[in-house]
Parts: structure tokens; sequence; C-alpha cells
């Protein structure tokens, strides 16, 4: 698999090397790290937010060099502002650099959304018009940041709350031309399948049918939210505050039994449980993959 | 010109020195505790180990309301600390880290 | 006529402005909907003022901190990723506060919480073994010069602001008297950070010898800010808490 092989070696490897874990994984969050070195039975392997470890140095660096001592560790940028209509931030991109070559990840991944407009950053992923303008510089940021990391980035699908009145391309369009046009691979993130097609009246199994699973090379799972829109009408907020739903545990049945066992992530982002809460997660997950172990679809595993 | 008026000579420098670090008995700070403790148990329920603000690539439930009445309400332990003198509990953590 | 802002910009506009409408370009142009970005934004960024400045939500109550940092989120938002640095300004943003003018201290409390995640988050660097001051000549004392750590740094103030801090960052007991001045040192020779009060000579002799002067100067720096100065004291304090790297032997910096 093109995003999962390990990292051109630059520079003499110090750090093992994972295979591709077609297990769940899960969050890493630093008050977990002593449950997770005390238990037996390994996740498949530990997603960070890079900003987070942006630092300079001290604790939460050495708890990341220490996870991934056992772990193979995904890389998952939530800034880049790959969809912004300004240039990306090359200070930032040398820092999401330093990260790639200092923990080789497993996985690097960014979402399709804007999160800086000016010089603010909202922290928050924010919506992009699907237009040909948008589409032009989403391809330019992809180029950029591969060109830059040396390394295959995986484009996270959004959640989304509204959509825009001038679009001129569906999401899956969109999509699939940015793959094709930048080589990246997808991150699939099944709850923001199943968020934005509540939001937006959409069924989400029509969706997953036109999504080019061909490309996705790792799973999201998350809880959400429920509140209400303008007319009384449900709407989902993608909150990771809680356990995944049963309506998403399903459609991610649906996706592994055509895709074939795929890395997953566990997200719990909000009201952080205790470690042995996300593991039965990651658990019910690995429970999913392990029943579709000899489902993979030949066509669907793209080669290297 | 301003020249540095000399007042210590490099003697006094170095008994000052000698005798500061002779009275180290144990290896200075650089010991691995805080390693310890980050990656042992005592990290949890302790700050000593919290790295502030991080980022987050979820949306939230919890909703903010808009008001501009945030002005009156009630000011924490500030009020405690300046009007009512009222102590709520020991000083004793605040007096052993004054070195002796 | 401005050109037309785009729809990014539209967008942007109103994430942190209850008063501006939503951006025309959103389909239907729904409230609650737009809401959602602008919720997730306001409660993201208030957050992240919390958990940098914990003593500080203490002191002044969970409602009151949360409208502060609400307005100053909308005045100054981040202009970096980096959130565990966000609020370097909110300090003088406190100090400006007419409704806060009782608490004068509120601002310096702010500057030892920005100061402790700086230091918890500042490179990893060696500390200056003792071996290495020992070894020294003593011809060579009038020269020496030392590298401050890169988590090293020092807070002087007119409150009692280390007894505040540490009082609020967990739940201690209020503060009697918070009219005394204090000086401070932060050192993290590993990955725990230490927080200090120092003598104010000491501070004094601390400053100067960060600054790049000599042993000697930095010394007299010490007596110049304290009589009761005790030089080696503050030799004993710098290297126990790994407040240096190292040092050199040169005449001039």
């Amino acid at each position: 698999m093109r995003a999962t092989r390990p990292p051109q070696a630059v520079q003499p490897l110090r750090l093992p090397i994972f295979p591709t874990p077609l297990k769940s994984g899960a969050g890493f969050k630093p008050e977990h790290l002593d449950a997770i070195l005390a238990d037996s039975r390994k996740v498949g392997f530990f997603e960070v937010h890079a900003e987070n470890y942006m630092g300079e140095g001290g604790a939460p660096l050495a708890m990341l060099e220490r996870l991934r001592a056992d772990y193979p560790i995904f890389l998952h940028g939530v800034a880049m502002s790959i969809g912004g209509e300004g240039p990306l931030d090359r200070e930032h991109l040398a820092r999401f650099k330093r990260l790639v070559r200092r923990y080789e990840p497993q996985v690097v991944s960014e979402h399709l959304a804007w999160s800086t407009h000016d010089t603010a950053f909202y922290n928050d992923l924010l919506p992009v018009p699907y237009t040909r303008a948008v589409l032009k510089r989403v391809v330019r940021h992809i180029d950029e940041v591969q060109h830059t990391l040396g390394r295959t980035l995986l484009l996270e699908n959004p959640s989304t709350y509204v959509t825009f009145n001038d679009c001129e391309m569906g999401e899956i369009e969109f999509i699939r031309e940015v793959a094709r046009r930048t080589g990246c691979g997808l991150l699939l993130d099944v709850n923001n399948v199943f968020v934005s097609a509540t939001n937006h009246g959409f069924s989400p199994e029509s969706y997953l049918a036109d999504f080019p699973l061909h490309l996705v090379c790792e799973i999201h799972l998350a809880g959400h939210a429920t509140e209400a829109d303008d007319e009384g009408k449900p709407l989902l907020i993608d909150a990771h505050d809680r356990p995944v739903s049963s309506e998403v545990w399903a459609l991610y049945g649906q996706v592994i039994a055509t895709l074939g066992p795929t890395p997953t992530l566990i997200e719990w982002d909000n009201d952080v449980p205790e470690w042995a809460v996300l593991k039965a997660e990651a658990d019910a997950a690995d429970a999913i993959l392990a029943a579709h172990a000899t489902d993979a679809h030949p066509d669907l595993r793209h080669a290297g | 010109m301003i020249t540095t008026r000399r007042v210590f000579s490099a003697a006094i420098l170095a008994s000052a020195v000698t005798a500061a670090v002779s009275s180290l008995s144990v290896a200075p700070a650089a010991a691995d505790d805080g390693k310890e403790k980050c990656y042992g148990v005592a990290m949890a329920g302790k700050n000593d180990c919290a790295a502030g603000a991080g980022t987050t690539c979820a949306g939230t439930s919890k909703v903010d309301f808009q008001g501009n009445s945030w002005k009156y309400v009630d000011k924490g332990t500030c009020t405690s600390m300046m009007l009512d003198g009222d102590r709520k509990g020991s000083l004793e953590p605040l007096t052993r880290d004054i070195p002796a | 006529m401005p050109v037309e802002r785009s729809v990014e910009a539209a967008f942007a506009a109103g994430l942190l402005d209850p008063s501006v409408s939503v951006p025309v370009q959103v389909k239907g142009q729904t409230p609650r909907r737009y809401a959602v970005y602008r919720n997730n934004v306001t409660v993201g960024l208030v957050r992240a003022l919390e958990a940098n400045f914990p003593a500080i939500r203490r002191l002044l109550g969970e409602a009151y901190f949360a409208g502060l940092a609400r307005q100053f989120v909308q005045d100054y938002p981040p202009r970096s990723p980096l959130l565990f640095h966000y609020g370097a300004n909110f300090p003088a943003h406190l100090a400006a506060q007419d409704d806060l003018a009782a608490y004068p201290y509120l601002a310096d409390v702010a500057r030892l919480e920005q100061l402790w995640r700086q230091a918890y988050h500042a490179a990893d660097a060696p500390t200056l073994a003792p071996e290495e001051l020992a070894g020294l000549d003593e011809a060579a004392m009038a020269d020496l010069r030392l590298t401050p750590h890169p988590a090293f740094a020092l807070l002087a103030s007119p409150y009692a602001v280390h007894a505040i801090f540490t009082a609020n960052r967990a739940a201690g007991a209020a503060v009697a008297d918070p009219a005394r001045p204090e000086w401070v040192m932060l050192t993290r020779p590993r990955f725990d950070v230490i927080v200090k009060p120092i003598p104010k000579g000491a501070h004094g002799f601390f400053s100067a010898l960060a600054s790049g002067v000599t042993l000697a100067e930095a010394a007299e720096q010490g007596f110049a800010c304290d009589d009761s100065f005790d030089l080696a004291a503050a030799i004993r304090l710098m290297v126990e808490a790994g407040a240096f790297q190292s040092l050199s032997l040169r005449a001039t910096p």
C-alpha cells in the first residue's frame, strides 16, 4: 500500500519498522500512557495530532518517542488548512516535516477543510465549497505537502453542517478528482459520512457506494452528538465525545465487507474516558475486521 | 568609559563556587524523576504533565451562550482572597516551597 | 467599491462575531447550522485559554473566566496552531480590565502560567554538572560565563505571584497577603517544570548571568539588588535547579 509503506531511508533508521496494522488503533491521549504501557494486549497503532507535538522538546515529545518504540504511529494534521484560500504556512509545513523525520510515522493524513484565514487560526475544520477554483488550490496545496514531506498524504472526507450555493460538483467527485490529480490516498471517516448524510439529507449507503474505496488506506470512527437544526430536524455534531453509534458501526461493517481489513482509528477527543473504555471501542472494530479478514476484494487492494 | 569594578576577586568567586558545589551531596536536578512521573502512575490526576491547550478535529456539543452579562458573575477565589480572608484550608502547601 | 469578498472571508467574518449575519453563500442561510461552526470555534478557543491559564480560571471563577476569555478570543484569535502558546498577550489583557483593578496580581500570575508552558515545551538540553564548576582553576573564575538552559526563565513581581500560582494550580488555600514582592525562577532539567521562589539578590544575579556577563559582574549585580545576597547559596540553587546548561571562559562576550 502506497501510503503505509515504510518511509524512504534518508537517514539510517533507528526506529522499529512495523507492517501495516490491519487492526484498530486509538487516538493517543497522554493521560492514557501508563495504562497503555501496562496493557498486555496491544492495539494496532496510535494516532496523534501533529500540532500537539510541535513544541521544541520536553514531555510530549518524550512520550511520543516512548510510544513509537512499541507501536506504529499515524500522524494526523489538523491545521494545515489545505482547503484555505491563502498559501500554506511554510513554517508549519517545516515543523510537520521535522515530525515526520523524527518519528517516521506509518501514515500521514490531513483534512479537506480550512482552519486559518488571513492570520487567524480558528481551531476548527471549516467547510470548503466544491468548485473548480477550490479544487485547483487544494490540489496545489496537497502537491506542496507531498513534495515537502516526501510522503503520500491521506486526505480525510469532512463532516459538514452547511453547504454552499455555488457548488460545481459533489463532494465525492471533488475528492476523486483531488486524488486523481495529486496521487494522494484517502482516509475515510465513516462517522463524518453519517453526520454529513444526516445533516444534508442524503443516503450514507449511496455515498459509500460512490466513494473511491480503492484509495482508502485508513478509516476513522467516532461518536457524534445530536442537536436540532433551524427546522427542528436532527443536526449531528461530530463531537468525538461518546461511543461510536450503532448506525456508524453498521456502515463500517459494510465498508469492511467490501474493502477488507483496513487500519481503523477510534477517535475520542472530548470527555475522554479511561483507557479501558476507548480500548473496548477498538476491540469492537477489531471484531468486525476479524470477521471480514478473508473478504478483501482483490480489485480493491491497490498495489504500491 | 565605564570600567566594571571587580569587587569580587577570583579567590572569593572560587570559594563561593567550592562551597556551593561541595554542599551538593546528591546529583543535581537532571535526574530521571520527571520521566518517571510522566510515565508512571503518579502522573494521573496531577498537572505536572499537562501540556496546556491542544488542537481539535472534533466539534463540540457544549453550547456557548453569547450573552454579555458575564461582567457581573461570580469572581472565583479572587474575592475570597481579598475580601473574606477566608482561608479555605491550610497554608502549609504555600509555605513548604519556600527555601530554608 | 470594495472587491467582493470570497466565501472564506465571508465565512470567517462571523465566526467570532455574533453580530455578523450568516454568509449569503451558505445554502438556505441557516443560522443554527452556521452557529455550529461559531460555537465550535468559540468554545474550542475558550477551552484552549482555560487549559493554558488554569490558575487564572480558578481565581476568576468559571463563568467570569469564560466571559473574559470569549472577549479575548474575539479580539485576539490565535495566529498559530500551536495552541499551547496561545494567550501570550492574555496577561496584558487582564491588566487592562477596569473591573479587575482590585486584583492587580492577576497579570503576573498569568505571566507565570505562560512562562510555565514555555518551559514545559522548551528544547531539551543537558544541565550544568557541579563537576564542571568544581574543576575550574581559581584564575579562570573571573571570566566565567554561563549559558542558560532553554527552559530557564525568571519573573519578578510586586505580588506574591508564586504563592498565588501554587495555590491555584491545585485546589490550594487562599493567599492571605498577595501584596508582597516575590522573585521566581523556572527550570526544567528533564520533563517536570520547577517553579521556585528565590531571593531578590539571586534574581538579580541569575538575570545578569543569563544576559551573558561574567560571574564576577553578575555577583556584583546580586549585591546591588540586595545587601544580604548569598553568592554561594545562589550558585548552589542554580546548579541544583538546572538553570544553566554550559559554561565558557572568555574575557569578552
